[in-house]
Order: C-alpha cells, then sequence, then structure tokens
C-alpha cells in the first residue's frame, strides 16, 4: 500500500482490527516519512525511534491476541512539548529553561496513552508558545509543508506540520488565542478548540478561561476520535467539564441556520481567504443548510485590549515566575508579548478586561440569536513568513497594516468567548499554496453541531479527501 | 388552614392545581404575616401589595380557566434586590444609589416570572452585597427571625429572613463567599450554591468564577422546585451551563460514601456545631449512607488569600470606582472589604490567587476520591450580632480571634473550588436559638446527589418539618 503514512486513523485502526495492516508496518512507514521529511519541516523533537517501535511490536501482539487496549492501540500520533510528560525534558522552546523536566503528565496525553496511542515524537513550538508562528532560539524554525517559505502557524506548528507531512495520525495542541486553529489552518489540517474545561488540564493554568487544549488531525473524523479519547472530567483539574461524546456519523446539517460572518466584525480578510470562504458556504448550503450573510459587529481594537490585558494578568506572571522578563535571551517576540500585555493589563485591569470581555460576549451572542452556527475565516492573512517574528516589520492584511500581527487572526474572539466550541476547518488553498480555514463556531456547550457542520463542509467541499491534497514535500 | 404562610411551596401550588386554596388567599395570608412581622425584622422592601394582590386575582383566574401560565404561577415569593428588574430602582444597599434605576431583568428574575410567581416584595443585603451579615446606611439592620439581638447573615440575608418568617415561599439569592449559605444556616432554611454557570448571571459578574445566583426556600424540595426554574444555559450568559434538572423522587443514599469534615482543614468551630454537624451525619448513616470522617487539610490563611485576591480583581474595584475610599456614604464595612482586598490583589494578583485557588481544588477534590459527596458545617460561630460590622471588633470562634469574621464561615473554598454543588441544610439549632447549617457538597457538577443527600438527613432529622420548625414571633 503506497502512502500509508497518509491513511486516516480512523482507516489505520480499522485495518489494525481487520488485521489488513500491522502495527509495525504502520510505524515503520511514519518513522521512514519523517526520517525524509523532517530536515526540511523541523516539527518533530525527542524521537526514539526504537522505543517507539518496540510499542508497536506490543501492539501488534496485543491484536494479534485480540485484546488491543484502547481505541488508539499502536497509533503513532504526535503531542505538543508544552504537553508535560512526567521525568521528560520540558523545555517550552526556550534556552533558558535548561534542565527543566515535566513535573507530571498531562491528562491528555495519559488519556492517549492510556488508549494505547504511539507517541512517537514530541513536536516544537515557539517560544512559551506565545506566538502565532513557531520558531525559536532553542528549536529553529518549523516551516509550512505546502510552502517552506512560510510558517506553519503556532504555536501547535510541530503538530500541525507533523499531520500535514504525514509523520504522525493525531497531533495534540493548546489554545490561548489560536494556537490550535492557527496552524491547523495554515497547515490545511482540521482543529478542535473545546468549550473551555471540556478538555482538562493541570493546575493552574486551568483557571484561565482562554487555554483550551485540544485535538489536531487530517480530518473532521480523525479530530472527533481524538477528541473523544481526551476530553470529559478529571480529578486534577477541578473546573473540567462532563464530556460530550462526538457520535461518529457526522455531517447531517439539513435545516440547520448557519451565520456567515465574513470579517467578524472589523478584522481584515484578504480576497482569497473571503473566496474561499464563501466556497465553504456554498458547500453548506449544497449540503441542506441555511446559510446567511450576517454582521458580528465586534471591534477589533477591543478584542485586542482585552485579550493583550488579560494575558498580561495571567500568562505574563506564568513567564515571569519562569524566566526575568528583562533576560536578553528571550526572543524579541517574548519580549514584546510581555511588554505590551503587562501595559495593556495595567492599563486595564482585570475589571476592565471583564467589561470590554462582555461587551464582546453579547455581540457574538446576539449573532447567534437566530442561529444553530457561525462561520467566518480561521485567519485573514494568507501566510506567516517563516521566521519572521512580527516585532520590527509589521504583517498587512487586505492592505492595512496591522499593529499587532496576531489580529491577522480571527480566533481571539473565541477565547474570549472561551465556552463557544470552533472547529477549524481547511476551506482551501491561497495562490501562494498555504491552506485556508474556516470557523465553525456552535453554540456554548453545543460541540457536536461544530463537527456536524465541519463534517458536512468537508464531504462536500471534497478537498481533504481527494488524492491530491498533499504538500509537495 | 392555619399559618397558610409557612406551607411549603410545593403544598400550595399543589393546592392551587386541585382547587384546594386560591393565589389571593394565599396571597393575603403572607402579606398580612409581612405586615405583622417586617416591622421587627426589615427583610422586605418594595412592597406593592395593590400590585401584587392583582397578580394573584389574575393567577386565581388562570387556575379557574384551567390556563395557569407556570410551575409557580400565583405563588408570593421574594427576589434579591442585587438582582435587577428593569424600571425598578437598583439599590445595592448603598448611598451612593440615589436615582439608579435598572437597565435590565435578571434571567433568574425573569425566569421566575415567566413561570408565574409574583414577586411580592424584594429583599435586603448588606451595602454592595460584600458582607456576611444584612446591615446598611441605607436600609438598616435586617434581623434574624429565630433571635432578633442576631443577623439573619447575608448577604442574602433579607432572603433568609423573609422564610423563616413566612413572607415568602421562595426566595432567591446570590453567592460569591457564601451569601447564600451563610443567610440559609442561620435562618434555618436550605439555599443551593450550583456549580459556577448553571444558573445564568449578568455581565461582568458572570466571568466571575466565585459568583453563583440561585435558591432558597424552607425546604429541599422547594429549593429544587425553586433550581428547576432558574437553571439553564441563557443567550446573555455565554458561561452559562446546560440545565441538570433535579427529579422529584429525592432522598435514596442507600450506599451512597459521604465524607465528614467537621473543621474542613483548620476552620474554628464551636462545639455546638459540631454536635449538630454530627448528628447530620449520624442521621445519613440511618438513611442507609456509609459517612467516614477525613481530613481536608486546607489553610484558613490560605482560602483567606486566594479569596481577597480575587475579590480585588473585579469587585473591590467596582466599589471603589464609585468615590474615594473617605467618602462618607461608604459603611465601614465597605470600606474594610476594598482596602483589604485591594491590597492582597496587589500583593498576589490573579496568578498568585490561581496558584493558591489551584491547590485548594486539588486538596478538596483528592476527598472525592473515594466518596460521593462531603459535609461540613456551614458556618463555624453560632451567630453574628445584629448591626455588628466586624471592622474595629473581632469575632472569636471556638476560643480563637479571627482576623476576617467571614473566615467563621466554611463557604469559601466553594467559591474557590466553585464547580462543586454545595446545598445549606439546616442540622439543628444553638442554644441562643439561632440555626446551624450543614454543607452537603458534591462532585464538580454532579448537582443531583447534593439534593439527595439533603433530601436524606432532612427526612431524618425531621426538625424542619416538624410544626415546632417555627421562630417564636
Amino acid at each position: 500500500m503506497t502512502d500509508l503514512h497518509y491513511l486516516s486513523a480512523a482507516e489505520v485502526l480499522q485495518a489494525f482490527n481487520a488485521r489488513e495492516l500491522s502495527p509495525v508496518e504502520v510505524f515503520d512507514a511514519v518513522s521512514a516519512r519523517a526520517d525524509e521529511v523532517e530536515p526540511r519541516i523541523n516539527a518533530l523533537l525527542e524521537r526514539n525511534v526504537q522505543a517507539s517501535r518496540a510499542e508497536a511490536v506490543a501492539a501488534q501482539e496485543r491484536y494479534a491476541n485480540g485484546s488491543p487496549r484502547g481505541v488508539l492501540d499502536g497509533l503513532p500520533i504526535v503531542a505538543k512539548e508544552a504537553h508535560s510528560i512526567a521525568g521528560r525534558p520540558m523545555r517550552l522552546g526556550s534556552v533558558l529553561t535548561e534542565g527543566f523536566v515535566g513535573p507530571a503528565t498531562h491528562p491528555v496525553i495519559e488519556r492517549a496513552l492510556d488508549a494505547g496511542a504511539i507517541v512517537h515524537a514530541r513536536t516544537t513550538t515557539p517560544e512559551f508558545s506565545c506566538s502565532g508562528f513557531n520558531h525559536s532560539a532553542l528549536w529553529g524554525e518549523t516551516r509550512n509543508p505546502w510552502n517552506l517559505e512560510y510558517s506553519p502557524g503556532g504555536s501547535s506548528g510541530g503538530s500541525a506540520a507533523a499531520l500535514a507531512s504525514g509523520t504522525a495520525y493525531l497531533a495534540t495542541g493548546s489554545d490561548i488565542g489560536g494556537s490550535i486553529r492557527i496552524p491547523a489552518s495554515f497547515c490545511g489540517v482540521v482543529g478542535f478548540k473545546a468549550p473551555y474545561g471540556r478538555v482538562p488540564t493541570l493546575p493552574p493554568r486551568n483557571l484561565d478561561t482562554y487555554v483550551v487544549h485540544g485535538a489536531l488531525a487530517r480530518t473532521v473524523a480523525d479530530t472527533a476520535l481524538l477528541h473523544n479519547v481526551i476530553s470529559g472530567q478529571h480529578r486534577v483539574d477541578h473546573v473540567s467539564l462532563p464530556k460530550v461524546e462526538i457520535p461518529t456519523e457526522l455531517g447531517d446539517v439539513r435545516g440547520l441556520k448557519i451565520a456567515l460572518a465574513l470579517t467578524l466584525g472589523d478584522f481584515l480578510v484578504e480576497d482569497e481567504v473571503v473566496a474561499n470562504t464563501r466556497d465553504f458556504a456554498e458547500a453548506l448550503r449544497a449540503a441542506g443548510a441555511i446559510v446567511e450573510q450576517v454582521e458580528i459587529p465586534i471591534r477589533l481594537a477591543d478584542v485586542q485590549s482585552a485579550a493583550l490585558a488579560h494575558f498580561g494578568g495571567q500568562m505574563a506572571p506564568t513567564l515571569t515566575s519562569l524566566v526575568s522578563k528583562d533576560d536578553e535571551r528571550l526572543t524579541p517576540y517574548t519580549r514584546m508579548f510581555l511588554d505590551w500585555s503587562i501595559a495593556e493589563f495595567e492599563r486595564v485591569g482585570d475589571y476592565g478586561g471583564a467589561q470590554l470581555e462582555g461587551q464582546i460576549h453579547q455581540t457574538i451572542a446576539a449573532g447567534f440569536a437566530e442561529y444553530d452556527a457561525l462561520i467566518c475565516p480561521t485567519i485573514g492573512a494568507l501566510g506567516f513568513l517563516s521566521g519572521e517574528d512580527y516585532v520590527d516589520t509589521r504583517l498587512t492584511v487586505a492592505g492595512r497594516e496591522l499593529e499587532w500581527y496576531v489580529m491577522g487572526c480571527l480566533t481571539l474572539p473565541f477565547n474570549i468567548a472561551s465556552r463557544y466550541p470552533v472547529l477549524s476547518v481547511p476551506s482551501g488553498s491561497a495562490s501562494n499554496g498555504v491552506p485556508t480555514g474556516v470557523q465553525v463556531v456552535a453554540r456554548p456547550y453545543c460541540d457536536v453541531t461544530a463537527f456536524h457542520v465541519g463534517a458536512a463542509a468537508e464531504r462536500e467541499l471534497g478537498l481533504t479527501v481527494a488524492a491530491d491534497w498533499r504538500p509537495n514535500l | 388552614m392555619n399559618d397558610l404562610h409557612y406551607l411549603s411551596a410545593t403544598e400550595v401550588l399543589r393546592a392551587f392545581n386541585a382547587k384546594e386554596l386560591s393565589p389571593v388567599e394565599v396571597f393575603d395570608a403572607v402579606a398580612a404575616r409581612a405586615d405583622a412581622v417586617e416591622p421587627l425584622l426589615n427583610s422586605l422592601i418594595e412592597r406593592d401589595v395593590d400590585a401584587s394582590r392583582a397578580q394573584a386575582v389574575a393567577a386565581q383566574e388562570r387556575y379557574a380557566a384551567g390556563s395557569s401560565v407556570g410551575v409557580l404561577d400565583g405563588l408570593p415569593v421574594v427576589m434579591k434586590e442585587e438582582q435587577p428588574i428593569v424600571g425598578r430602582p437598583m439599590s445595592l444597599g448603598t448611598m451612593f444609589s440615589d436615582g439608579w434605576v435598572c437597565e435590565q431583568t435578571h434571567p433568574l428574575v425573569q425566569r421566575t416570572m415567566d413561570a408565574g410567581a409574583i414577586v411580592h416584595a424584594r429583599s435586603t443585603t448588606p451595602e454592595f452585597c460584600c458582607a456576611g451579615f444584612t446591615h446598611s446606611k441605607l436600609w438598616g439592620i435586617t434581623r434574624n427571625p429565630w433571635n432578633l439581638d442576631y443577623s439573619p447573615g447575608g448577604s442574602s440575608g433579607g432572603s433568609g429572613a423573609a422564610l423563616a418568617a413566612g413572607t415568602g415561599y421562595l426566595a432567591s439569592g446570590s453567592d460569591i463567599g457564601g451569601s447564600i449559605r451563610i443567610p440559609a444556616s442561620f435562618c434555618g432554611v436550605v439555599g443551593y450554591k450550583a456549580p459556577y454557570g448553571r444558573v445564568p448571571a449578568m455581565s461582568p459578574w458572570n466571568l466571575d468564577s466565585y459568583a453563583v445566583d440561585g435558591a432558597m426556600a424552607r425546604t429541599v424540595a422547594d429549593c429544587a422546585l425553586f433550581q428547576n426554574v432558574i437553571a439553564g444555559q441563557h443567550p446573555s450568559d455565554h458561561v452559562s451551563m446546560p440545565k441538570v434538572t433535579i427529579p422529584d423522587d429525592l432522598g435514596d443514599v442507600k450506599g451512597l460514601r459521604i465524607a465528614l469534615a467537621v473543621t474542613l482543614g483548620d476552620f474554628p468551630i464551636e462545639p455546638e456545631i459540631e454536635a449538630n454537624t454530627r448528628a447530620f451525619a449520624d442521621a445519613l448513616r440511618a438513611a442507609g449512607a456509609i459517612v467516614n470522617e477525613v481530613e481536608i487539610p486546607i489553610l484558613l490563611a490560605e482560602t483567606q488569600s486566594a479569596a481577597l485576591a480575587h475579590f480585588g480583581s473585579m469587585m473591590g474595584p467596582s466599589m471603589a470606582e464609585l468615590g474615594p475610599l473617605d467618602d462618607e456614604r461608604f459603611t465601614d464595612y465597605a470600606r474594610m472589604f476594598i482596602e483589604w482586598s485591594n491590597d492582597e490583589y496587589a500583593r498576589i494578583g490573579v496568578y498568585g490567587a490561581a496558584q493558591l485557588e489551584g491547590k485548594i481544588q486539588m486538596t478538596i477534590g483528592a476527598a472525592f476520591d473515594n466518596h460521593d459527596a462531603l459535609i461540613c458545617p456551614t458556618i463555624g460561630t453560632t451567630g453574628f450580632v445584629a448591626g455588628e460590622p466586624y471592622t474595629e471588633n473581632r469575632l472569636t470562634v471556638a476560643g480563637r480571634e479571627i482576623d476576617l469574621y467571614i473566615l467563621a464561615c466554611q463557604t469559601v473554598p466553594f467559591n474557590i473550588a466553585s464547580r462543586h454543588p454545595v446545598l445549606s441544610v439546616p442540622s439543628g439549632r444553638a442554644s441562643n436559638g439561632v440555626p446551624t447549617g450543614v454543607q452537603v457538597v458534591a462532585r464538580p457538577y454532579d448537582d443531583v446527589t447534593a439534593f439527595h443527600v439533603g433530601a436524606a438527613a432532612e427526612r431524618e432529622l425531621a426538625l424542619t418539618t416538624a410544626p415546632s420548625w417555627r421562630p417564636a414571633l
């Protein structure tokens, strides 16, 4: 079988159970693929081929005995390095974390391992996962498999690049401002930012309502598969929510009312992204949904202010508890993140931030008054240049220069309004070869609807299921 | 029928439907009772007897026509003044409120009215609901019906007193540090602090994870009735969670494993309260539960620090923005609240609080590894003296003088670990005549178990269902 490494996770697992494929041959295919593409992509860390292959052998024996360990038994996956594993290095992409070791295994990893997955590598991030691109002084540049001149996006950029390049079937990510959805969009894969709390995490960051951990995969069904493994209450995370099982049968949107917000207020969106988003809307119409264009009048300036103040109050202190904010070994983008967020926090404060957030919530909620779901682009820009940190250079989107490149993404409003489930699904490619994505947003806690809409668009567009949806590597 | 005003809401509504009682005679009984006792208690504001009686007449006609509008049709209830009703005064117990008018109706109040209840009065609170007692410059002293020398507790003290005095069948409260559970305990009634998000709230307070709006009633079943009306997602509150319906048939605890934590870490507890808590535990044993005494080693000092810092992030600033601290319109206790919370917030910030909060949440969570529920006293002291602000005088509990009088209540840990449902249920009375209460705490989001345990204890203790469970007014 050719291109084993690009099969879907669902196909691989079905073939394991039917004894049509063995975990060892699949692992060998993925491992060979990683050997081939990693010199150009640089998405993976801590590969240990021998140990992972031994796990594949053990999985093979379990299938032979008819006793697989769990629903992911023998499946090679990758995990974002920020998802700590007890006893393993925890570098967070920083040269300042020499000797840091994971204090505990993150619940997401624990559950994936319990389900039998083989975490055959961990994935790169920017320093402290504080940017929307993926390069760092410690790990260098991670590149977008679709166009090596571009970044895969970040901060779960290594995870998304691995999926796009066929070096993993599933991947974990985390998202505090778009860090699952941005790389999913730029890499032409699927990423799910669940409602806050649905996927457990470790204290004390579980109390930051912008923070969500979650699944990335190449198809909507595979994303649902991993999400079903990692979601639901966990004893270490007091705020974690009961599980909502995503059904296997997905994609019925007949009669569903869907709002289309091309710019989500005054966000900037390139024409090519608008065109692909309209195609996505057409696909949903073809699937039987009623799609209507709406205005959601949130203001980019308010989103930026609320988010920076929030980061300054909650994320910046996490970083400054680890490193000095004036340390010159910090990357310039981390310093900018700290300076900007702390300054905005000092200006706005927690109470001022909550008032801004409340206004944004109300505006988005009004948009949902008559709709079951909302679709909008994931990112307005066509790409972030590989290695560019947008500290001295400003990003221009649709002819307008942005103060902060992160606002080239339409993701932050749903970290502010964090109880909405948001699935980023590919909508096409731009002329530079970099994929584009659409955020499917369902009502608060209505995870299942987001998956139905995403699956319907995926099926009707027929993009990612086509044999040509492969980067030229 | 005697003592109509002390029937349970469930009994009254059954009698309405059976045409054994009419909403008008019930309203007249409650209004007469309020006329008789309010000069002593001072728990009600904005009574409009004519308008309310007209609503009762309309309800009576609906019952006669077999077309009642909802499950609470014609039932006289009281709403905490903090929960706005559009067009009505918004006073928050403060001298600053001259001319303030409510711009919208709180979702809890709206749902209560939509279910047909008659809001025949609103209830008193301390200034800004920032205290565990109920007196203010604006409204004066609200007194405990069981012993007029004592406070009913606060901040939902008017609601607690009205229930105990028979001037409302149901009453609303809100709880950011114990403000439902403290007056429920001191007034010998039931109060429910649902998991954060279960009952919708108003922006921006819906973003304060310590803040919960909720139901108070004289029996566990009545409290469940009310909770079922007000719970569940509301479009205006994006954080609000799906409804969990409390069943009618409550109180089966056979085989349930219940942890008993008499002091909940190092909280001071008076011997009388310990005795009543142990009687409560024995009642649960009699009902078939397995009750084990446990240690939950949380530290009062850490609870105080986390909570004060948290209050300093939103609640303190919302009060402080009204005027300089030396403005004579502030009460001494509000001033103290602003100062203490601001100081602790400046010292440790939201991230510092989150670290403490995470530790407290995990310590409480560990008790649930082997137990389905936890019981502990609601309050360690046998009373707050009516009119005393505890700014100059410190409260002594079980021989120990405490920094902050509110930490005589074991309520704040469950605003920190805010996803636990907590039902405060009467456990007896102290020698001063003031009732005592027990908090029934279930696992995060497991609302139903809290009600089962509360109903079982109520049934076995048979205190509140006895005709003698009436304050001598």
